[in-house]
């Protein structure tokens, strides 16, 4: 399949003519088209302009990075390798090939950040089909650093050609995000392997294991230079930056919208709890406006309000107002968590963007076997309450009652009369979210951790 | 067997990652050259196996720097200090335990102790009185020197069970 070489657009990004473009600051050139091109964010516009070594303060050389990403069931993993890739590609100069198993998937997930067919240049990162030749396997060996990302397993010829290549890039295999104490115990330990292909006697490759994490023991989470400040400017006046917002779904709701209704956005796995919280949304006195995300979340709203939902469709039970919304671009969906009340969100990427964005959320952590997701929900909430420091009786009670509706939530039970206990708390919920944001936001991005390890092994 | 070198686990410790994932974190030692690292893995990740030879052996006398060791056809078999880890902390003049020697490439690379071997205290300070229920626990010392917690009930010249995997107490013995 021919590659298409071109820088492509991304959504509600800034439009500007000309010939070609530079997207890396540090002069990495990538392939130009005529006509407009249309940069991703104003904040990475001003991020992509200054120098490199202002913006990443760690980035010497031009690094070339290639990230494995393997597409599993839903866009969790390429969300997180999408927006790694654009940060190492906009904030720090790396030029990343970000590899995806399954283009059609990836596809799928890009065309809703607005790109269009793969193998492409979006927003200067090279997305590529998995590695199947000689020449895409010397590629990745000419990296600095491999990523391969949760836990993916590369395919076995790059693995054979890695076996007998002379020099291996940094490799690391980038970790599932958990606040259990174990993690800072993990972080950077590698493994030693013996590769196939490797003559016998050849030492051991080694991979490392990178853990994202909400401690400075760990790499910490991915965070833009800019998102604290763009979700400052979206909050400066949250009842106009709502219109705003909603009008682009639905203009009639925008206009319409109750001053004191309650926003939440809904964007889970299925679970037996929502039938009993969204009966309690409709029976409350305050009015509220459901965003809920095309997806998973979709079919247990559609039981619920017993008929088939399709985007952009309102649909009202007594107190409850639900407006089904499209799948999105992620600078659209951080602008979404920072406006809403009440965040519900899943799994690792969206359940991050939802703390930058300084609101109360309900995690819906991904179920796994034998239970162990509901030990992370807990090793979470102990570690946001003993990081979020000292409170008053009246702030502890709002978080316990927090973390019971987590527990509540991820365990299917019966929310209802816990929402009915927890809402009038979330002004007091806000407060401690805005605290833990500060509280993360004083540690490392993901990105410059990674570049910093990489660096160190690379010297 | 890792890139030439057979290493061994000494210690493992399993711990589930995101979606069904699970990683392992190890404590390995070389067996050619005794550096120990401690690493982690993919619980799914492959390693060869390594066949090791073993005999069983007991100690026989220390010949500096080399401790001696006969098979069961009075072979000798030297060790140096550096190969014989915590084993050397249970090492004593007339200790009838049947060991193991592993080999490597005809090379003796390890000695393991039983499990459970038992030892004689040769110092403890006395107990107090009424500390019989065995969970108040003071340090004895034994001939080779290693110094352990035992229950507050043993005296000078007690016999005790020890887990050699652990170091760990275990009980009294009568003799």
């Amino acid at each position: 399949m021919p590659r298409k070489s071109q820088p492509e657009g991304s959504a509600g990004g800034e439009k500007l003519p000309r010939k070609s473009h530079t997207w890396a600051s540090n002069g990495a050139q990538f392939p130009s088209t005529e006509g407009c091109v249309i940069l991703p964010a104003p904040g990475l516009c001003a991020a992509l302009r200054k120098p490199l070594a202002e913006t990443s303060g760690v980035s010497e050389q031009p690094l070339h990075c290639a990230l494995f990403c393997a597409i599993v069931d839903n866009f969790g993993d390429i969300g997180v390798c999408w927006r790694l890739a654009r940060q190492l590609t906009h904030e720090h100069g790396v030029r990343v090939t970000l590899w995806v198993d399954d283009i059609v998937a990836a596809e799928r997930f890009m065309a809703s950040q607005g790109h269009a067919k793969l193998p492409a240049f979006c927003e200067g990162v090279d997305v590529r089909h998995w590695p199947s030749h000689p020449g895409d396997f010397a590629e990745v060996l000419r990296s600095d650093l491999l990523i391969e990302a949760f836990a993916c397993h590369l395919p076995r010829p790059l693995l054979d050609a890695m076996g007998r290549a002379e020099r291996l890039p940094v490799w690391v295999n980038l970790e599932y995000l958990s606040a259990e104490p174990w993690v800072a115990e993990h972080h950077l330990l590698a493994s030693l392997l013996h590769l196939p292909g490797a003559a016998a006697a050849r030492p051991p490759a080694r991979k490392t294991f990178f853990f994202p994490g909400f401690t400075p023991a760990t790499g910490g989470l991915l965070r833009e230079s800019g998102l604290l400040q763009r979700h400052d400017h979206w909050q400066r006046n949250v009842p106009e930056s709502r219109r705003q917002l909603l009008r682009r779904w639905h203009p009639r709701v925008a206009e319409t919208l109750a001053p004191d209704a309650l926003l939440i956005s809904l964007f889970s796995y299925e679970t037996a709890a929502m039938a009993s919280w969204l009966q309690a949304l409709a029976d409350d006195s305050v009015p509220t406006l459901l965003l809920v995300s095309q997806g998973r979340s979709l079919a247990g709203v559609a039981a619920f309000l017993e008929q088939p939902l399709e985007v952009g469709e309102v649909v009202c039970r007594g107190a409850l107002q639900v407006l089904v919304i499209p799948f999105m671009a992620q600078d659209d969906y951080d602008e979404l968590l920072s406006l809403c009340d009440f965040n519900c969100v899943r799994g690792e990427d969206s359940f991050v963007r939802a703390q930058w964005a300084a609101r109360p959320l309900l995690w819906h952590i991904y179920p796994q076997q034998e239970q162990a997701h509901l030990q992370k929900l807990e090793a979470f909430l102990q570690l946001q309450q003993a990081q979020t420091g000292p409170c008053d009786a009246l702030q502890a009670a709002s978080a316990l009652a927090l973390g019971q509706f987590m527990r509540f939530w991820n365990q299917g039970e019966d929310c209802g009369e816990l929402w009915h206990h927890l809402r009038p708390q979330l002004s007091g919920l806000r407060e401690r979210a805005g605290k833990w944001q500060q509280h993360l936001a004083e540690m490392p991005d993901l990105a410059t951790s990674l570049l910093r390890f990489c660096r160190s092994q690379s010297r | 067997m890792i890139g030439g070198s057979p290493w061994k686990v000494q210690k493992s410790e399993f711990t589930k990652s995101g979606r069904n994932t699970a990683i392992c974190k190890m404590k390995l030692k070389n067996l050619l050259n005794g550096m120990q690292t401690e690493t982690v893995y993919k619980a799914d990740d492959k390693f060869e196996m390594v066949i090791l030879e073993q005999k069983e052996v007991t100690y026989s006398y220390f010949a500096d720097p080399m401790y001696v060791f006969v098979d069961t056809d009075y072979e000798q078999i030297e060790i140096e200090k550096e190969d014989l880890d915590n084993v050397i902390d249970y090492i004593e003049d007339g200790m009838e335990d049947v060991c193991n020697a592993v080999f490597y490439n005809d090379k003796v690379i390890s000695i393991d102790l039983p499990n459970t071997i038992v030892r004689e205290i040769i110092y403890t300070e006395p107990s107090a009185r009424g500390d019989t229920s065995g969970k108040v626990m003071k340090t004895a010392r034994l001939k080779s020197g290693k110094e352990m917690s035992v229950s507050a009930f043993c005296e000078i010249g007690d016999f005790v069970e020890i887990d050699t995997r652990t170091g760990e107490y275990k009980s009294r013995v009568k003799r």
